[in-house]
């Protein structure tokens, strides 16, 4: 399998590449909101999965580089990429900003301080006249971008996300993450620089998580801030890598498709669809308690994008 | 064995430069393809279906789903009707065809919302979107709309929170407006009582709070209305003590509020508790569903007043079945065993506006639709739908007082109608004190 890694990724990458020539307008729909989806489950998952920082509050980057699209091209009047670039680097100041409190906690508090920062956030947009209170903005540029440009820029974003991650566990930094992510202690022992290593990580999360949220909300026109802010973002990402196996690369690509196709297609059985994502979810994690990625590798050691040096 | 694998791996890898000059040389290949392709390439996939779709997102579950009850329930009736003699004669098809709908749960969520309205226009080919309830499902599904240029017909969602979406080309929606219609219904049903004027303000940190509370004290102050605006609270606040005290310090007589029902249910039973008891109280939102209102236990409920914007009462005639208003209540409740809720006029109207449009478009092309719609001119079991320059048509809107029933537990009176003469008051407002 290792052998053909990179031709199989090569044909998957110019399939999705070329999807507005062969896919209908219902699978560019899809593979946008997979990518997108695909992006911030990855970013997820190098915080929880290798660096140990199980972040609850990625809806504050989403949301706020969100709005700080919608204010930037409705306020100021910027080009609508160029103002999803600058909101991924609000994200990032964000990130640095949230460093400066919640990198003094560990585990479970980190996770409840990224929470809190999240909701902190809510509270402060619902409250600011500037972005209209709770009532939401519009983004709507001059002109606006056709699906398949925002298309190629979800798909930068996914194929991004992937390849970062890839990269960044394939450095010196992501041997340092992995010795950290089973021993923070005894890593640090071993001169790993874990609060750099760790900062890096959270800033690459954040911008990318930024930078996708910024291309998904081109792609909603509405942000609000109580469902930008809201915690079930961190819980749709939770459940892709879950699913898909937290700790490797695959797990998100899998968990996103499964995640992507199931709210598709249970949007349809309103009263049931939550129940059932539940039942799915609940199987999945009895039956292949890391995963269906992690579950794969343990049984048949296939890895296609293992970050192990073999 | 351990040397040959070693090898193997070495040979397999690419070195990084080569694949970044290869990675680009594809990705610029592709995009390129993509970005000019299909419209040379792609063969015109013409629609082969004998029927009209129209896409109906709906909020089902989640906070506003009782908003959404009334579906499927309306819905399956309405399209029943509509299809009985065959449906609606289409020219592309040449002769009459069936109506058919497609329902999708938004869970409350416009960001869902969206995603579904999109997947409604791309996948199922809707013809046309009807949309309901409230600005998290309105909203976002307009925007949607007006990107992939299909025409939407909404209601039940007040018009300015709709209008900060505008100008709109594809999308018509009619319902009330905070500012022209609420304030002058609220202020005429606390002129009929008399009172010193001091209104105490009890809204959540939420769209409908901030904006309601701004335009009251905006508007309110003109007509001589005295405010005690303690600030706005957040989503299952506990203790409300401080507002109560600081209401009866400033001696309020009237209490307006805007909160979700929970919280109006805290807040209603600790105003009992330290004995506030303002001579009228008059909420919106959370009182608007018997379910909640009966929820308060009690004689609680008694005396509270509302906005009404739809009742059995209202005067109007379904265009497609030539039901009452009275006679949709009494199917609703023949079929379900539950009380009417305001909603169900507004969802039966949609169908009637859609309905109407078809049959005066005879096409599925969209901007025929489109203009079809631009120009109706009907009445509905909401009321007259005319729709403006703005693309919305304002609907009529009274007051109503919560009164213990003879059928249900609680009924709701209509107690003002000076704006609209022609829906005829049921009760007489008293005072709750």
């Amino acid at each position: 399998m290792v052998k053909y890694k990179w031709p199989i990724l090569g044909v998957l990458f110019v399939g999705f590449a070329t999807v507005p020539v062969w896919g209908s307008e219902y699978v560019l729909l899809f593979c946008l909101l997979y990518c997108l989806y695909l992006a911030m489950s990855q970013m997820w998952n190098l915080l929880a999965g290798y660096t140990s920082l199980l972040s609850l509050g990625q809806q504050a980057f989403i949301g706020f580089s969100g709005y700080a699209v919608a204010v930037l091209t409705n306020y100021y009047g910027v080009y609508i990429w160029l103002s999803v670039l600058i909101g991924g680097f609000f994200s990032v100041l964000l990130a640095l900003f949230m460093s400066l409190f919640i990198f003094r906690m560990r585990g479970i508090y980190f996770a409840i301080g990224t929470w809190i920062f999240a909701e902190m956030l809510l509270l402060w947009f619902s409250n600011w006249k500037y972005v209209k209170y709770g009532t939401g903005l519009f983004i709507k540029p001059p002109h606006p971008p056709s699906m398949t440009t925002i298309y190629y820029a979800s798909l930068i974003m996914g194929a991004g996300a992937t390849a970062a991650i890839y990269i960044i566990l394939r450095s010196k930094i992501g041997l340092g993450l992995m010795a950290m992510r089973d021993d923070e202690d005894v890593s640090e022992a071993m001169g790993v620089e874990i609060f750099r290593s760790k900062l890096f990580c959270f800033m690459v999360g954040s911008f990318i998580t930024g930078l996708t949220a910024g291309v998904l909300y081109v792609f909603q026109i509405f942000i609000q801030p109580y469902k930008a802010f809201a915690i079930d973002w961190t819980v749709i990402l939770v459940f892709i890598v879950i699913i898909g196996g937290i700790g490797t690369i695959e797990g998100p690509i899998v968990g996103t498709f499964i995640y992507v196709l199931l709210s598709q297609w249970l949007a349809e059985y309103a009263h049931i669809s939550l129940l059932l994502l539940g039942i799915i979810a609940i199987t999945i994690i009895l039956l292949a308690p890391t995963g269906i990625m992690g579950t794969l590798h343990q049984k048949t050691g296939f890895a296609i994008l293992s970050p192990r040096r073999l | 064995m351990e040397k040959k694998k070693k090898k193997k791996d070495r040979y397999d890898g690419i070195s990084r430069r080569d694949f970044m000059k290869k990675g680009a040389v594809a990705v610029g290949a592709a995009m390129t393809s993509g970005l000019v392709l299909p419209k040379v390439v792609k063969p015109a996939r013409a629609a082969r279906r004998k029927y009209i779709l129209i896409g109906r997102p709906n909020p089902s579950t989640g906070p506003i789903a009782s908003f959404g009850e009334p579906t499927p329930w309306v819905d399956e009736r309405a399209v029943a009707k509509i299809n009985k003699d065959g449906g609606i004669y289409i020219k592309e098809f040449g002769k009459k065809v069936p109506v058919k709908i497609k329902i999708m749960d938004t869970e409350s969520n416009p960001t869902k919302a969206g995603e579904v309205a999109s997947r409604l226009i791309v996948k199922d080919k809707v013809d046309l979107m009807v949309f309901y309830h409230t600005p998290d499902t309105v909203n976002p599904v307009a925007s949607i709309c007006e990107r992939f240029k299909v025409p939407g017909i909404s209601l039940d969602a007040p018009l300015e929170p709709w209008l900060e979406g505008g100008p709109y080309h594809w999308n018509f929606h009619a319902f009330w407006s905070v500012e022209k219609d609420i304030v002058p219904v609220y202020t005429g049903m606390w002129e009929q009582v008399k009172t010193n004027r001091v209104v105490g303000i009890l809204m959540a940190n939420d769209p409908d709070g901030v904006s309601w509370s701004a335009v009251f004290k905006k508007l309110g102050a003109k007509l001589g209305y005295k405010f005690v605006d303690l600030g706005r609270f957040p989503y299952f606040n506990k203790d409300f003590s401080s507002f109560i005290d600081g209401w009866k310090k400033q001696n309020v007589e009237i209490l307006l509020g805007n909160t979700i029902p929970p919280d109006f249910a805290t807040a209603w039973r600790q105003c009992q508790r330290l004995g506030f008891r303002p001579k009228v109280a008059t909420i919106g939102k959370a009182v608007l569903f018997p379910s909640a209102v009966g929820a308060l236990g009690g004689d609680l409920a008694n005396g509270l007043t509302t906005e009404v914007w739809w009742s059995p009462h209202h005067p109007f005639k379904s265009s497609l079945t030539g039901e009452s208003a009275r006679e949709l209540c009494d199917a609703w409740m023949k079929d379900t065993g539950k009380e009417w809720t305001q909603p169900i006029g507004y969802k039966h109207a949609g169908y009637e506006i859609a309905a109407d449009v078809l049959r005066r478009a005879q096409s599925i092309d969209k901007q025929t639709i489109r203009n079809a719609i631009a120009d109706t001119n009907m009445d509905t079991i909401v009321g007259h739908i005319r729709y403006n320059k703005e693309h919305y048509s304002r609907t009529p809107l009274v007051g109503g007082q919560w009164v213990k029933g003879t059928k249900f537990p609680w009924e709701l009176k209509i107690v003002y109608n000076k704006e609209h003469p022609n829906i005829p008051m049921t009760g007489k407002i008293f005072a709750l004190s």
